[in-house]
C-alpha cells in the first residue's frame, strides 16, 4: 500500500483541502447494503452497518477488516464516542449497543433495549461524550448516558418520527427533527424544548397521498455554531415511488430563521440523506436516486442554491467528515442486477441482494491524476 | 307506431338517382347507400319519418332538439328537398361549430382538464376552427407543432396534460386518436395478438416526441415547450426479447426522418442561455410529427378520420372499436370505407363537405326501427339495416332538456367570456366548482344561467376522465339525477312561457299532448298517447300543473329522449 | 398443477379477432348481441337461494408480502420489521399486522402465488379477469362473472357494488362480454350517489306515477327497435328506485362510534366499515379498493403507515361478519395484482414481484387457520407447488357452490369457461 493517500498524508505537508479537487479515495466493498458510515475519532477507523445487521470495521490504513456482532435487525444509526473507545449503534427494534469497537467479534459493553419503542432512527452524543441521546418512532428524544446506559432525561413533544438528531457545537443545544419537517432545538440542560424551526419543505402529505412522505432525514451544525442544515426531500409527488426534489435548508440558528434552500445540480429523486459542513465553510451533501441511477455528491457554500461542484456518484445514505477534514465518507448504492420488476425462472441463481461500497472521498487534488489510488479490501 | 316496409321507397330512390345521372362519378352519399345495400343481408328499414329525422339532424348539427316551432314548421314543409335543405341549413348555423367542437373536444381530451390554457379558451379556439372550416389534417397539425409558451395557443391542451408534456402519453393519444391504433401495450413489447401493432410503432411516434419538454424561459419568465437536439435512433427493448431495437422517427407504414448530424455547438438556430430561453434547435422533431403525421400520403391517418366522423352521424365506425384498426378487424365496408378516406383526402380534408355527404345518404335518414316481423337479435350492427341508436352526450342531453322543457329562454346566458378569458383560470375552475358544489352539497343557489346549468349537466353525465365516450353506458346515478335534481324539476314548474306554462293555458288534451310531444320529443303523439294525456289529465284534475309536469317528465326521463334515434 | 407461461397483456385493448370486429364487444354494450346467458340456468337460481356474498378487498399497487402475510426476518431481503406470532400456533406473520394475526385462526393464507404479470395496467385486469385465455371477446371483471354466476338478487339492490376512493359513476366497462348491466357501481369515496335523497316536492303517489308514465313511453319506444339500450336504461331506473328506498345504508350517523373506532377513520376504514353495512343489507358482491400500495420509494416507512391501514379493518370485517353469523356466506378475497421484489432498490424500495407472493382468504367454503404454500427460506420463491390466478378463480367460483368445469358463459352460441380451463382450486382452501 505505498502510494496510498494515507501514507501521503502522514509523510507530506497535509494537502489543501479545495472541494471541487474532489477525487475517489479508499474503496470498501461489502456484499449487502450499509446505510451507515463513520469515521472513527481518531481517523484510523471506519465503522459501517445497515442491513445486514453486522457492524463492518475497517483499518483505513491497512484495510483489515472486522465485524462486531451487531444486532438482530437493521441498524439505522451509528455514533462514536467523540473521545472514548467507545462506539453506539442503533436498530429498528430500539436496541441500542455500546461497543468496545477496537474488538473484534466483542460482545457489547452494554445494551439498552426497547429503546423508542420498536424503532430508534437516530443517535447523537455530546461533546463531551457523557450523554447519549436517540430518538424514533415513539417520537420522544431520550438522553442515556455513555457510561451504563441508564436513561437521563426523556424530551417529549414531536408528533412525528424522529429521523434525526444533532447536538450543537456548543454542547448546550440539540436539534431533533421529524417525519414532517419539525426541527425541534432543545435546551440539553433543562430538556426543555426552546423552539420549533419550520423544515416542513421537507415533508409532503397530498391530499390523494395515504402516506406522509419525507422527514428530516439529517441535521448537521457548521464548526462555529451559526449555521444549521438540514435535509430531506421535498414536494414528493407520490406516497409510492416517492419521487421528488433532494433538498437541503440552511438556518441561522440564532435566528431559526431559514436562509437558504440548496438543491442539487443534476436531477436526482430521493432525498438527501445527510450533510456535513467543511471547515471552510462549504456545505456537502449527497442524496439517494431511484432504479440505481447516479446521483452526485454536491458542495455548496451556503448561500448560494446550486452546488459550486458536483461529483457524479451511486446513491449514498450517509455521509461523514474525517476528523483530519480532508476525506468524506459515504456507503453507496452497489446494483447487483436483479432489479426492476420481476424475474424469469432462468435468473434464479442470479438472484443476490443488492450490495454497497464505502467510497472515501479525498477533498484535494489528485496528486496521481492517472493512476488509481483506490484500496480494495 | 309500426313501421311498415315502404313500396314508395325505391322509386323515391330511383327518382333521386336519376337526378344525379348527370354527374361522372356517383356522389358519396350515393357510394354510401350502394356499399350499404350491397352488404346488408337482409332488409333495409325505410327512411325516417319526418320528425325522427328532424330530431337526429338537429342533435347531430347543432346538439340541441328543435323547438316545437321549429317541428311543426318542419313538419309542415312540403318541399321535396327539405331533408337537404335542413342539412344546409343546420350546416351553416352558428351552432354547427360548436357542436363539432363539443364532440371533438370530448374525443380529444377525455374531459381531463387543469393546467394553465382554460376549457373556454381551447373550446374558443377549437371552435373557431369549425366556423372557418380548416381542413381537419391542418387542425390536427396545429396540435402538434406548437412551439414556444404554450398558454399562447390553446391548441397546445391537446399535447399538455395539466402542465407537463408526457411524451409517452402523447404518443399513446396519437396513434389512438388520429391513427385508429390503441398501442398501450406496444411501449413494453409488440402486440401479443394484433400483428399490426408493433413496438416500432409505438416509438416510432415517441420518438418525435422525446426531446420535448416544458422549460423555463428565464428571459420571458414563461414555461415553454421546448426540444432539444434530436438523437438519430431511439432505443427500445421488448421485455419478451433480449436484444435492443432501434427506429429513427416514423408514423406506422411511413418512412423515418433521416435526421442531419451537427458538429458539436453547431446544433441551435438559438442558443441556449443560463438566464434567457432554453435554446431551439436547428432540426425539430416534433413539427415533423405533425407534417408526417397530417399528410395526404398517410393513408391510415385520412382513414382514421373518416372513421371517427362516419361514428359521429352514424353510431359506430366503419371499423369498430374506433382504435382497433388493423388487418385483423376490417371495416365493415372495405370499398366504402377507402372511397371516403380518398375523397376526404381529394376534398382537402373538408369536415362540412364530408358530414353532408353522409347526411345525404339514405343510410343516414333511415329509420331506427326495424321492418315488422324482423328477427331483431339476427341484425347486426354495421349491416345498418336500421340506423343505430346512438346516446346523447352530456352536453347534448342538458342542452336539450333546457330547449324541451323552455327553461333555455329564461336562463340567461353568461356574460361573453369565451376565448377571452383572463390568464387565470378561475372562470372555469369556479363554473366547475358550482357546478360541483350544486351537486355535492345540494347547494341552495340554483344555477341561473345556462353555462352554468350546463356544466351540472355535464358533471352529471360525463363518463369518467380519460375514456372515450362511445358506448351507452346508462347509470343509476343519471337516473337519480333525472328523478331527484331540483334544477330539473324546478323546470317543470310554469314560468313565464316555458312548457309547462304554455300547456297550462291549453284546455283540450289533443292541444296539450301535441304542443307536449313536439317539445319535448319533436313529434306528433299518437292516438293512444293523447289518450293517456287525457286521462291523466282528469284523474288529476284538482292539480293541474302538477300532471303536467309529470307528464313532460316522464318524456325528458324516456329513453326516447335519452337516445339520438 | 401446470403453470401457463402466456404472455398476454389481457387488457381490454388487446381484444381482437373476427368476433370483435363483428361487433361482439360493442354488441354487447348497446344492441342486442352479446347479451348472454348461462348454460345452467337452474344452478343459478339454486345459488340465489343460498345467499353467497362476497367480499372482494383489492390494494392497488402490491402490498408487500414480506412486509406481512410472508415475513422473512432471516433472509438477506427480510426488511427491518420483526415477526409477531399469530393465532396458529407456528405461524407468523409481520408485526404490521398485529390485528389479523390474532384472527389467522379465521383465515386462510396463500403463500405460494406465483403469476406473470409484472405491470399494473396489464396486471390489475388481468388478476380481476381471472387471467382469461384470449378468446376474442372482453372477459368480465370477478364482481361482473359473480353477478352473472348467481343472477341478480331478488332483494333488487345492485348487485355489484365498489366502493373506492375518487370518482363515483357506473363502471360498465368490467362487465365485458356480459353486457352493461353487469357493472359495477361505484361509490366514490363510499358516498352514496347524490341525489338519492327525493326532494319533497314529489310524493310517493306522483312518483310513482311519473314513472309509470315513464315506463309505458318507453314500452311504445321498444317495439321493432333493438330493446337492449332501452333495457339498460329502464334498468338503471329500477335500481335508482331501490336504492333510494335503502338510504340508510349510506347514514354514517347510524354507526356505533365504536365500530368507527374499530375500522378506522382512515379511508379504508371507512370503507371496510360500509362494506360491513352493504354485505348486511344483502349487497351480493362488494369490492373494496385502496391504492397507492406500489411502494418503489421508502418502502418500509411507507408500509408502516400503510399496513395498518389494512390491518384493522380487514380484523374487524371477519370478526363482525362472524359475529353476525355471515361467515359461512360471505366468502372474503384480499389481494393485491403481485407481490414486491425480495432486492431492496436504491430507494430502499421494493419493486413489482409476481414470481412468489401472498393473498388471503375467509369465509364461505374456505378452510380456517391454514396457510397453503411456501416460499424459500430468503423469501424470493415459491418452494413447491404454485398457484396462479386461475386457480384462484376456481377457487372462489367453487367457495361459491359452483362448477368451473361444468358451468359456462353462452356468449352469442360462443361457449366460454368461467375460469381457465387449465387451471384448478387450490389446494387445501376448500373446506
Amino acid at each position: 500500500m505505498s502510494e496510498s493517500t494515507d501514507s501521503l498524508l502522514k509523510d507530506a505537508l497535509p494537502p489543501v483541502m479545495e472541494a471541487a479537487k474532489v477525487h475517489l479515495g479508499q474503496t470498501f466493498t461489502h456484499e449487502f447494503q450499509l446505510t451507515r458510515a463513520r469515521f472513527s475519532p481518531d481517523g484510523k477507523l471506519i465503522a459501517a452497518a445497515g442491513l445486514d445487521k453486522l457492524i463492518h470495521v475497517w483499518e483505513l490504513e491497512s484495510g483489515k477488516k472486522y465485524t462486531l456482532p451487531g444486532h438482530a435487525t437493521w441498524i439505522s444509526a451509528l455514533v462514536f464516542h467523540p473521545q472514548g473507545k467507545q462506539l453506539f449503534t442503533a436498530d429498528f427494534h430500539g436496541t441500542i449497543h455500546c461497543w468496545d469497537f477496537a474488538t473484534p467479534d466483542s460482545k457489547p459493553v452494554f445494551t439498552i433495549t426497547g429503546a423508542d419503542a420498536n424503532i430508534t432512527r437516530a443517535l447523537a452524543i455530546t461533546l463531551d461524550g457523557a450523554t447519549l441521546l436517540s430518538g424514533g418512532d415513539d417520537r420522544v428524544v431520550r438522553l442515556w448516558s455513555t457510561k451504563d446506559g441508564a436513561k437521563l432525561k426523556d424530551l417529549p413533544g414531536h408528533t412525528g418520527c424522529i429521523f434525526s438528531i444533532a447536538v450543537h457545537p456548543d454542547g448546550k443545544s440539540a436539534a431533533s427533527g421529524d417525519l414532517f419537517g419539525v426541527l425541534k432545538h432543545w435546551d440539553l440542560a433543562t430538556g426543555n424544548c426552546v423552539r420549533d424551526l419550520d423544515a416542513k419543505a421537507l415533508h409532503t402529505r397530498k391530499e390523494e397521498f395515504i402516506a406522509d412522505v419525507g422527514g428530516v432525514r439529517c441535521i448537521t451544525f457548521d464548526t462555529t455554531g451559526g449555521l444549521m442544515a438540514c435535509s430531506g426531500l421535498s414536494a414528493a409527488e407520490s406516497a409510492t415511488f416517492c419521487p421528488g426534489i433532494p433538498l437541503a435548508l440552511v438556518f441561522d440558528w440564532s435566528t431559526g430563521k431559514e436562509k437558504q434552500q440548496l438543491k442539487l445540480a443534476n436531477k436526482c429523486d430521493g432525498p438527501i440523506n445527510a450533510l456535513r459542513f467543511l471547515a471552510d465553510g462549504t456545505l456537502a451533501g449527497y442524496a439517494e436516486n431511484q432504479g440505481g441511477t447516479a446521483t452526485e455528491l454536491a458542495f455548496w457554500k451556503p448561500d448560494k442554491a446550486e452546488p459550486f461542484h458536483s461529483f457524479k456518484g451511486q446513491s449514498a445514505y450517509d455521509l461523514d467528515l474525517h476528523p483530519d477534514g480532508l476525506r468524506l465518507l459515504a456507503p453507496l448504492f452497489v446494483s447487483m442486477g436483479s432489479g426492476g420488476n420481476g424475474a424469469r425462472d432462468k435468473q434464479k441463481a442470479k438472484y443476490v441482494p443488492n450490495s454497497s461500497v464505502v467510497q472515501v472521498f479525498n477533498l484535494f487534488a489528485d496528486p496521481k491524476p492517472a493512476g488509481k489510488l483506490k484500496k480494495k479490501s | 307506431m309500426r313501421i311498415l316496409p315502404n313500396p314508395v321507397l325505391p322509386l323515391l330512390v330511383a327518382v333521386g338517382l336519376m337526378s344525379l345521372v348527370v354527374r361522372a362519378a356517383d356522389a358519396l352519399h350515393v357510394e354510401i347507400d350502394k356499399a350499404i345495400a350491397a352488404g346488408a343481408g337482409g332488409t333495409l328499414s325505410p327512411q325516417a319519418p319526418d320528425a325522427e329525422f328532424l330530431r337526429r339532424a338537429f342533435l347531430d348539427f347543432t346538439g340541441r332538439i328543435p323547438t316545437s316551432a321549429d317541428a311543426r314548421q318542419f313538419l309542415a314543409d312540403k318541399d321535396a328537398g327539405k331533408r337537404a335543405h335542413l342539412i344546409d341549413q343546420l350546416i351553416a348555423s352558428q351552432e354547427f361549430p360548436e357542436r363539432l367542437e363539443q364532440a371533438v373536444t370530448v374525443m380529444l381530451l377525455e374531459r381531463r382538464s387543469g393546467g394553465k390554457i382554460t376549457d373556454a379558451k381551447w373550446r374558443g379556439w377549437l371552435r373557431e376552427q369549425f366556423v372557418a372550416n380548416r381542413p381537419w389534417n391542418e387542425i390536427v397539425r396545429d396540435l402538434l407543432a406548437i412551439e414556444g409558451d404554450p398558454t399562447a395557443t390553446p391548441a397546445a391542451k391537446f399535447i399538455l396534460n395539466d402542465e407537463k408534456l408526457e411524451p409517452e402519453k402523447v404518443a399513446h393519444d396519437v396513434a389512438r386518436l388520429f391513427l385508429g391504433m390503441n398501442l398501450q401495450c406496444a411501449q413494453c413489447h409488440d402486440h401479443p395478438t394484433v400483428n399490426g401493432f408493433l413496438q416500432a410503432d409505438y416509438y416510432g411516434i415517441y420518438s418525435y416526441l422525446a426531446q420535448t419538454t416544458m422549460k423555463p424561459d428565464k428571459a420571458t419568465k414563461a414555461v415553454v415547450l421546448s426540444e432539444a437536439p434530436s438523437t438519430p435512433q431511439i432505443e427500445f427493448k421488448s421485455v419478451f426479447k433480449p436484444d435492443k431495437a432501434t427506429t429513427a422517427p416514423h408514423v406506422p407504414g411511413g418512412n423515418e426522418v433521416v435526421i442531419p448530424a451537427f458538429a458539436a455547438g453547431e446544433e441551435y438556430e438559438v442558443k441556449p442561455e443560463k438566464n434567457g430561453s432554453p435554446g431551439v434547435p436547428k432540426f425539430r422533431l416534433r413539427p415533423l410529427l405533425a407534417r408526417d403525421l397530417t399528410s395526404e400520403q398517410n393513408h391510415r391517418f385520412a382513414q382514421n378520420s373518416v372513421n371517427r366522423f362516419w361514428f359521429l352521424l352514424m353510431g359506430r365506425g366503419l371499423v369498430h372499436p374506433l382504435d382497433m384498426m388493423h388487418k385483423d378487424n376490417p371495416p365493415s365496408h372495405p370499398e366504402l370505407f377507402d372511397r371516403l378516406a380518398n375523397e376526404f383526402v381529394a376534398h382537402k380534408f373538408d369536415v362540412r363537405w364530408l358530414l353532408r355527404e353522409i347526411a345525404l345518404s339514405d343510410a343516414y335518414q333511415r329509420t331506427t326501427r326495424a321492418p315488422e316481423g324482423t328477427d331483431l337479435k339476427s341484425v347486426k350492427l354495421e349491416s345498418y339495416r336500421m340506423a343505430n341508436l346512438k346516446p346523447l352526450a352530456a352536453e347534448q342531453i342538458g342542452i336539450a332538456s333546457m330547449v324541451a322543457t323552455g327553461s333555455w329562454d329564461l336562463l340567461a346566458q353568461a356574460a361573453p367570456a369565451e376565448g377571452e378569458e383572463p390568464a387565470d383560470t378561475t372562470a372555469t375552475k369556479g363554473k366547475k366548482k358550482k357546478a360541483k358544489n350544486h351537486l355535492d352539497l345540494g347547494a341552495m343557489e340554483l344555477p341561473s344561467t345556462r353555462e352554468d346549468a350546463l356544466a351540472v349537466f355535464v358533471r352529471a353525465f360525463s363518463g369518467p376522465v380519460g375514456e372515450p365516450e362511445v358506448e351507452f353506458a346508462p347509470s343509476m346515478s343519471h337516473s337519480l339525477f333525472l328523478m331527484n335534481e331540483r334544477m330539473v324539476l324546478g323546470w317543470l314548474k310554469p314560468k313565464e312561457n316555458n312548457l309547462i306554462a304554455r300547456l297550462a293555458k291549453f284546455t283540450a288534451p289533443a292541444e296539450v299532448a301535441e304542443e307536449l310531444y313536439l317539445s319535448v320529443l319533436t313529434r306528433q303523439p299518437e292516438k293512444e298517447e293523447v289518450a293517456e294525456v287525457e286521462g291523466f289529465l282528469k284523474k288529476n284534475e284538482s292539480r293541474r300543473e302538477g300532471a303536467l309536469g309529470e307528464l313532460a317528465w316522464a318524456l325528458l326521463a324516456s329513453a326516447e329522449f335519452r337516445l339520438n334515434h | 398443477m401446470t403453470m401457463r407461461r402466456f404472455y398476454e397483456c389481457g387488457s381490454a385493448d388487446h381484444l381482437i379477432s373476427r368476433r370483435q370486429a363483428l361487433g361482439t364487444l360493442a354488441g354487447a354494450a348497446v344492441g342486442g348481441l352479446g347479451l348472454s346467458s348461462l348454460m345452467q340456468d337452474a344452478a343459478a337460481a339454486e345459488m340465489r337461494k343460498k345467499g353467497k356474498q362476497v367480499l372482494f378487498i383489492w390494494l392497488d399497487g402490491g402490498i408487500s408480502q414480506f412486509e406481512s402475510w410472508d415475513p422473512k426476518p432471516g433472509s438477506p431481503f427480510g426488511g427491518p420489521f420483526r415477526t409477531i406470532p399469530t393465532s396458529v400456533p407456528g405461524i407468523h406473520f409481520s408485526e404490521l399486522v398485529p390485528e389479523t394475526a390474532k384472527i389467522m385462526h379465521k383465515l386462510a393464507v396463500v403463500r405460494s402465488m406465483c403469476t406473470k404479470d409484472p405491470n399494473h395496467s396489464t396486471g390489475v385486469p388481468r388478476m380481476q379477469r381471472g387471467d382469461p385465455a384470449n378468446r376474442g371477446v372482453s372477459y368480465p371483471y370477478l364482481g361482473s362473472a359473480v353477478t352473472k354466476l348467481l343472477g341478480f338478487p331478488v332483494n333488487g339492490l345492485p348487485p355489484y357494488i365498489w366502493i373506492k376512493p375518487g370518482s363515483a359513476g357506473f363502471i360498465y366497462q368490467e362487465a365485458g362480454f356480459l353486457g352493461v348491466k353487469y357493472g359495477a357501481l361505484a361509490l366514490g369515496d363510499g358516498k352514496p350517489p347524490i341525489h338519492i335523497n327525493r326532494p319533497e316536492s314529489v310524493t310517493d303517489e306522483t312518483d310513482a306515477a311519473r314513472n309509470e308514465l315513464r315506463r309505458l313511453a318507453n314500452a311504445r319506444f321498444r317495439l321493432d327497435r333493438r330493446d337492449s339500450e332501452v333495457d339498460a336504461y329502464e334498468q338503471s331506473y329500477n335500481m335508482a328506485m331501490q336504492l333510494m328506498k335503502r338510504k340508510e345504508l349510506f347514514d354514517d350517523s347510524r354507526l356505533p362510534a365504536k365500530d368507527i373506532e374499530r375500522y378506522g377513520t382512515h379511508p379504508l376504514g371507512r370503507h371496510l366499515l360500509q362494506a360491513r353495512t352493504l354485505l348486511e343489507a344483502g349487497v351480493q358482491f362488494v369490492k373494496v379498493t385502496s391504492y397507492h400500495w406500489d411502494t418503489h420509494g421508502d418502502n418500509f416507512n411507507m408500509s408502516q403507515q400503510l399496513i395498518p391501514q389494512i390491518d384493522k379493518p380487514f380484523a374487524a370485517i371477519v370478526n363482525d361478519l362472524e359475529d353476525r353469523g355471515m361467515l359461512d356466506n360471505v366468502i372474503i378475497v384480499l389481494m393485491s395484482e403481485f407481490g414486491r421484489t425480495p432486492t431492496i432498490n436504491s430507494r430502499l424500495g421494493r419493486d413489482h414481484w409476481p414470481d412468489a407472493w401472498s393473498l388471503v382468504l375467509a369465509g364461505a367454503g374456505v378452510n380456517r387457520g391454514v396457510v397453503v404454500g411456501k416460499t424459500t427460506q430468503d423469501g424470493a420463491w415459491v418452494d413447491g407447488e404454485a398457484w396462479d390466478v386461475g386457480d384462484l378463480f376456481h377457487t372462489i367460483f367453487r367457495a361459491l357452490g359452483i362448477n368451473p368445469n361444468k358451468t359456462h358463459y353462452n356468449n352469442n352460441g360462443q361457449p366460454l369457461p368461467i375460469a381457465r380451463d387449465d387451471c384448478f382450486e387450490i389446494d387445501g382452501i376448500l373446506a
